[in-house]
């Protein structure tokens, strides 16, 4: 599997950590539920998905990468800055 | 007190393996070496006073600049490596004229670099590097931060001959010969240093 990084170009996937979905947001503090949701539910889809990487052995920067789960197809890469995922 | 002499990454580690004409492998001793890493927004501005404290243009990007007093090489987004030749006063006066805008590590006892060249190096590249290093699209203004072996190294291209220069942590450059002496065996392999 190869990830277009947005630095380095076309990469090899062993050069990435895998974090994972990318959708998930840190809900305030103080509402439990949420909070539990947050930490332990995950959508498990059959398709595209967003995904956190991180490139490791690289450029070191946070990417959210659209992968489809079903055959592994990446149709992009973008920094994680650009996506807002995290602060 | 006795002075600390500086000792290489690969000291004492020359010797040929095979025939020993294949690949030639020279230690780079006696860089002064710098991580440069912007400050939050601030990427551009770094670029450029890089740029105008060496005489050349520097891109945010995996790109190598050079010129008689120092290389410059994209590592990341926002981050260069940048080496010289040794001199207590480089890498301070780097900090000086990066003052405010990024942060300056000195890494000039940290790093053991390597030049490579040889007839046979692509074969031996083609064992540890997973990225295309075909000439066209690999060129010395190209910089590419990969793995080799699982050891993390900055990779770059010194001229079209070619000759390449790995840097990895020097800490990890008796693995880094393991790997070097292995795969280069059948080619034959000479390692020098300092």
């Amino acid at each position: 599997m190869r990830i277009p990084c947005p630095y380095c170009g076309p990469r090899d996937s062993s050069e990435f950590a895998y974090h994972g979905d990318a959708a998930p947001r840190r809900p305030a503090d103080g509402d439990a539920a949420a909070m539990a949701t947050y930490v332990y539910l995950r959508d498990n889809p059959a398709g595209p998905m967003e995904e956190l990487w991180y490139h490791a052995y690289g450029c070191r920067s946070w990417l959210v990468v659209c992968r489809d789960t079903r055959d592994h197809t990446i149709t992009g890469a973008k920094p994680v800055a650009t996506h807002g995922a995290t602060a | 007190m006795a002075d600390l002499v500086h000792r290489g990454g690969y000291a004492g580690l020359g010797r040929r393996v095979g025939s020993g004409d294949g690949v030639l492998a020279v230690e780079r001793a006696g860089l002064a070496a710098a991580t440069v890493i912007a400050r939050r927004g601030k990427a551009g501005e770094t670029a450029a006073r890089l740029g105008s404290r060496f005489g050349f243009a520097v891109v945010d990007g995996p790109k190598r600049a050079v010129s008689a007093v120092a290389t410059v090489l994209g590592t990341g987004p926002g981050t260069w490596f940048v080496f010289g030749e040794e001199d207590p006063g480089f890498v301070a006066g780097l900090r000086a004229a990066l003052a405010g805008v990024a942060a300056v590590v000195d890494q000039s006892d940290g790093q053991a670099v390597l030049h490579l060249s040889g007839a046979r190096l692509p074969e031996l590249l083609e064992k540890g590097v997973r990225i295309d290093l075909d000439p066209a699209r690999f060129t010395p203004a190209d910089v590419a931060v990969t793995a080799i072996a699982h050891i993390g190294v900055t990779l770059w291209k010194i001229d079209a001959v070619p000759t390449f220069a790995v840097a990895l942590p020097r800490s990890y450059a008796a693995s880094f010969r393991h790997w070097l002496e292995t795969s280069a065996g059948p080619a034959g392999l000479t390692v020098m240093s300092d």
